[in-house]
């Protein structure tokens, strides 16, 4: 009875509203897993808990994503503004911004100014690391512990920080958020653009834009041979020219333009290197799985079935995306601008060392 | 009432439980699923990703971490789950040094199972870890050991000193072994050791590929010995300190010496599970037989020592509740609980009873009543005892479990015990002599240290030492009621023959099933003589801090507290085969209550050998009770750890 009569009230409420709104737009997590945010806050809101979190990412650990940067940059009042809408709608009592250490240094003062009086607190670490953009190890680093994604479920929506329900958001959606709550929402998003003789571009386009117009819209189109990596210079998807007016900007932060004639092993050993040293060790698949494709394509001459058996076991079984992120560059440049089969990757013509 | 879901593995409709995970309704129904990092102990780590199902719809998932859902559609041995599980492992065993020859949990190893099982390729990868260190927890520093040679040196007879500066290098050896090249990285003893016995000793640090697992630098920190990461390990990565090699070799080359082996408790109903025999299965014969089979002199029983530990420790207790002295008093047979206070609540040193352990008195009757028995020099009476316990290691090499002892006019200190095996590595050694110890011909314990009441048997359990002490507590407040002392107890009087000139002396209790059961806390109010007493029993170091920080916080308090370090007690100690669980050691507790059910004798006061050497041996002398049965403590260092290759 007491809950039918909620479920009546809530529907008239403010919170409702807000969140029709965010349904309407449309709105997908801006950070890289492109979750529907509003179905997001829901679980949050749904979730029970006295005491409820809200986070803000700008752990921008990708290489050649820089738009949260541009953000904070130029327009961090908006994303305060989503936050405390955030945590309004929540009732949180206190938020967070992480930022990852070499912006934490840049923008703290600036932030904690625009903060005031708002119960908002900055957090960063030491180090930079690649693990801290996934929200789990992003709250076990808070919570003073080792910092690695958690097991889900429990997913954090319902026991996140201190085990309490807990929003995490890229910094851009609390900027969209802030938008839609003011209805100045436009359906843009920012896009950023980098690469080989293409200087950082950041770009505030409509969702829907595909990537040659997007690419055009730079002002720094190819003039040569070219591939792109979706998602940024380490786990960014690789596609071929002719491949880019397929995909739109909607489900990626940024694009990297690579030279073709680029060397293959050269690149190939850069994300595998990259990977070996950035797992956060925690799971067999991730941890073993790039220390060995890295050893194995080192060396050279190797089984060519093994290969893409640990590659298949790093797309499917890793504790989290990292593992399939990490090959996801490897198998795109195989299948999309090589065209060849995985288990025919030879890395026999050449060694380099990095 | 919660409705049953149904679904379906490999095609065949199964019901779960809600919350059940798909490796739960696979074990319940016998479909086996390989798991290395999950452990009925422990929280789901979900770390070694080969416990993988397919699943329509969501593809490749760990089934220990996905819950059952409705309609759900498992497949446990697909073509994608066969691929992806096979290189999993493989990559996990090129994480894992194959020391199999000399690894004593051989036959209970997961991976070298699995790896015949999935007929893995091994050698596809080099192992990445094999210039991995090796720690020793509790390794003294050289000077120590330098000082300890010294004093053999000089005061040990010529022909002794060989083997007692071996001896004296193993004893500063330390006490656990990490071997960081066959560690796969799973974090069970991390979240053993932090969440479970609170210790914290162990730490993850860097990542990627230089992941490790190691012991901390933190000198807040230190290792109890309780060996709980050792039972919880699936690879073998850690071990007790083994003692077993210079125990095979003084067996073979005797040197003159008596050796005596001394059982624990709990070691009968536990080491049959290394010979295929079933969980809880009692072995006290074949036990005896073995130890004649490999060649030592004698076998005693530490429930003989356990005896003497209750008529102590009930005797201190009583004179204990008619002090002033501040409650409660704790029990301190166990040897990782009493490293954990001393080490992290020295406050709580002064509580702790200061009768000596089960092994201790058993050892150092044999060196001293024994010995004048059968006239030896203690010095060439060699004791080793067979524990279920990494810690006892470490006991026996206290300062304050050193006994001195006179030879030809020269006073020399000896260890009470000389050497540790733990159930595994005493299994090990039968292995390695081809002791069939299913099928040998059960035989008795050695007299007068071999037969005990059923009081010594329960010790073994969380729970017995309590139950021991307040069977024979009962009996000392009538004496103490009726005479209005305790010195007919220091005499030995013996209990059946006193009946008549007391003869309101009689047992009221034997069972005290309040103190019973495998939970981590109980709490209880018993009568013993006119007395209520409030008890607490704890297993687990884990909830021993809870308790000490509830009584800190005056949140509640009690007269007598149990504390064992490992859960369910000595049965389920660092010691012990592998695999443990819950229900391993309700099997192995349940047989050692069965023993004592059985027997004629039940309580530490009325067993006769003990009543003699009161009589006979101590003469009521306090003084030399004080001196063998009590020790005083004294700080130890912090154990910590050190690289030894």
């Amino acid at each position: 009875m007491f809950k039918c009569l909620n479920v009546y009230m809530f529907k008239f409420s403010w919170r409702a509203k807000l969140l029709k709104k965010i349904e309407q737009a449309g709105l997908l997590g801006r950070g890289c897993g492109t979750f529907p945010v509003a179905k997001k806050w829901a679980a949050v809101l749904a979730a029970p808990g006295k005491e409820k979190y809200v986070i803000c990412n700008i752990s921008e650990s990708e290489p050649g994503i820089f738009k949260d940067k541009f953000i904070i940059e130029n327009y961090p009042e908006k994303v305060i503004d989503g936050i405390l809408v955030a945590m309004d709608f929540l009732k949180a009592t206190r938020g967070f911004i992480y930022l990852n250490p070499t912006y934490y240094q840049v923008y703290k003062n600036k932030l904690q100014i625009l903060i005031g009086d708002n119960n908002i607190e900055l957090f960063s670490k030491p180090a930079h690391d690649y693990i801290g953009g996934e929200e789990s190890a992003l709250i076990n680093l808070m919570e003073g512990q080792r910092e690695e994604p958690r097991l889900r479920p429990p997913y954090v929506t319902t026991q996140g920080f201190k085990n309490a329900p807990t929003l995490v958001n890229n910094c851009e959606t609390f900027y969209a958020i802030a938008l839609i709550s003011q209805d100045k929402y436009q359906h843009k998003k920012f896009f950023c653009i980098s690469g080989d003789q293409t200087p950082e571009t950041v770009l505030s386009l409509p969702e829907t834009t595909n990537l040659q117009d997007a690419l055009a819209a730079s002002g720094y189109y190819p003039t040569f041979s070219f591939f792109v990596q979706l998602g940024g210079a380490m786990a960014g998807e690789c596609l071929r020219a002719e491949q880019l007016k397929n995909y739109t900007i909607q489900h990626a932060s940024g694009l990297v333009v690579h030279q073709l004639d680029k060397d293959e092993h050269k690149l190939i050993q850069h994300w595998l290197n990259f990977f070996a040293g950035e797992s956060c060790g925690k799971c067999v698949t991730c941890r073993e799985g790039t220390y060995r494709l890295r050893e194995m394509y080192a060396q050279g001459n190797f089984d060519q079935q093994l290969f893409s058996d640990i590659i298949f076991s790093m797309q499917h079984t890793a504790l989290c995306s990292l593992g399939s992120m990490a090959v996801k560059a490897l198998t795109s440049y195989y299948q999309n601008i090589k065209k060849q089969p995985l288990d025919k990757i030879s890395a026999t013509v050449k060694k380099c060392d990095f | 009432m919660f409705k049953k879901i149904q679904f379906t593995i490999n095609n065949k409709k199964y019901f779960a439980e809600p919350g059940q995970t798909i490796l739960d309704v696979c074990l319940a129904h016998n479909i086996f699923i390989p798991t290395l990092c999950k452990h009925p102990d422990l929280s789901i780590q979900g770390k070694c990703r080969v416990c993988l199902v397919e699943v329509a719809g969501q593809g490749l998932v760990t089934s220990c971490s996905t819950p059952v859902e409705a309609n759900m559609k498992v497949n446990t041995n697909s073509a994608s789950v066969i691929r992806a599980r096979g290189i999993n492992l493989e990559m996990i065993y090129a994480e894992h040094i194959e020391k199999c020859s000399s690894c004593i949990q051989e036959d209970s190893c997961p991976l070298k199972k699995f790896a015949t099982e999935y007929n893995l390729k091994i050698t596809r990868f080099t192992d990445r870890k094999k210039n991995q260190p090796l720690w020793n927890f509790g390794k003294k520093d050289d000077k120590t050991l330098a000082t300890k040679i010294d004093y053999i040196k000089n005061n040990y007879p010529a022909e002794d000193q060989e083997l007692r500066i071996k001896q004296a290098q193993l004893h500063a050896d330390g006490y656990i072994q990490f071997d960081a090249a066959k560690c796969i990285d799973c974090g069970i003893c991390t979240e053993i050791c932090s969440h479970h016995q609170t210790c914290n000793f162990y730490k993850t640090i860097a990542k990627g590929s230089a992941t490790q697992t190691k012991p901390t630098d933190d000198i807040t920190k230190d290792c109890t010995n309780c060996g709980q990461c050792v039972v919880h390990c699936p690879v073998g990565a850690i071990q007790g300190v083994p003692h077993w090699p210079q125990v095979e070799e003084i067996l073979k080359n005797k040197q003159g010496k008596t050796i005596i082996a001394q059982i624990a408790p709990s070691v009968r109903v536990s080491i049959g599970e290394e010979f295929n025999m079933k969980h809880g299965q009692v072995v006290t014969g074949q036990l005896a037989a073995s130890i004649r089979a490999l060649g030592f002199d004698a076998a005693f029983d530490v429930t003989v020592g356990a005896d003497f530990t209750t008529y102590e420790e009930a005797r201190e207790l009583i004179n204990w509740l008619a002090s002033k002295k501040d409650r409660p008093m704790f029990t301190s047979c166990c040897p990782g609980w009493v490293k954990f206070v001393e080490f992290y609540y020295p406050d709580v040193v002064p509580h702790l009873t200061t009768t000596r352990s089960p092994q201790i008195h058993s050892a150092i009757l044999t060196k001293t009543y024994w010995a004048e028995l059968v006239k030896k020099e203690p010095k060439d009476i060699i004791v080793v005892s067979i524990m279920p316990c990494t810690a006892k290691k470490q006991e026996i090499t206290l300062a304050r479990h050193q006994f001195k002892t006179k030879f030809n006019n020269k006073e020399i200190e000896l260890p009470i015990v000389d050497y540790v095996l733990t159930t595994r590595e005493y299994a090990y050694l039968l292995k390695r002599q081809q002791i069939d110890f299913a099928n040998i011909k059960s035989e008795k314990m050695d007299n007068p240290l071999g037969k005990s009441s059923g009081a010594g048997v329960i010790y073994g359990v969380s729970g017995g030492v309590m139950e021991s002490a307040l069977r024979t507590a009962d009996y000392f407040l009538r004496v103490k009621k009726e005479t209005g002392n305790l010195d007919s107890v220091l005499e030995g009087a013996n209990y059946k023959l006193v009946k008549n000139k007391y003869s309101k002396i009689s047992q009221t209790k034997i069972n005290f099933a309040e103190v019973r059961g495998q939970q981590g806390v109980k709490a209880a109010i018993v009568k013993v003589g006119n007395i209520k007493l409030k008890v607490a029993i704890v297993n687990g170091l884990g909830n021993a801090r809870q308790l000490l920080e509830n009584m800190k916080n005056k949140k509640c308090n009690y007269d007598y507290v149990e504390i064992m370090a490992c859960p369910g007690g000595c049965i389920g100690g660092g010691g012990q085969p592998v695999p443990v669980n819950a229900k391993i050691r309700e099997q192995r507790a349940a047989s050692l209550y069965n023993i004592d059910e059985k027997l004629s004798i039940r309580t530490a006061h009325e067993n006769l050998a003990l009543l003699k050497v009161y009589r006979e041996y101590f003469h009521g002398n306090k003084e030399l009770i004080e001196e063998l049965m009590h020790c005083k403590y004294s700080f130890e260092d912090r154990g910590g750890y050190k690289q030894v290759n």
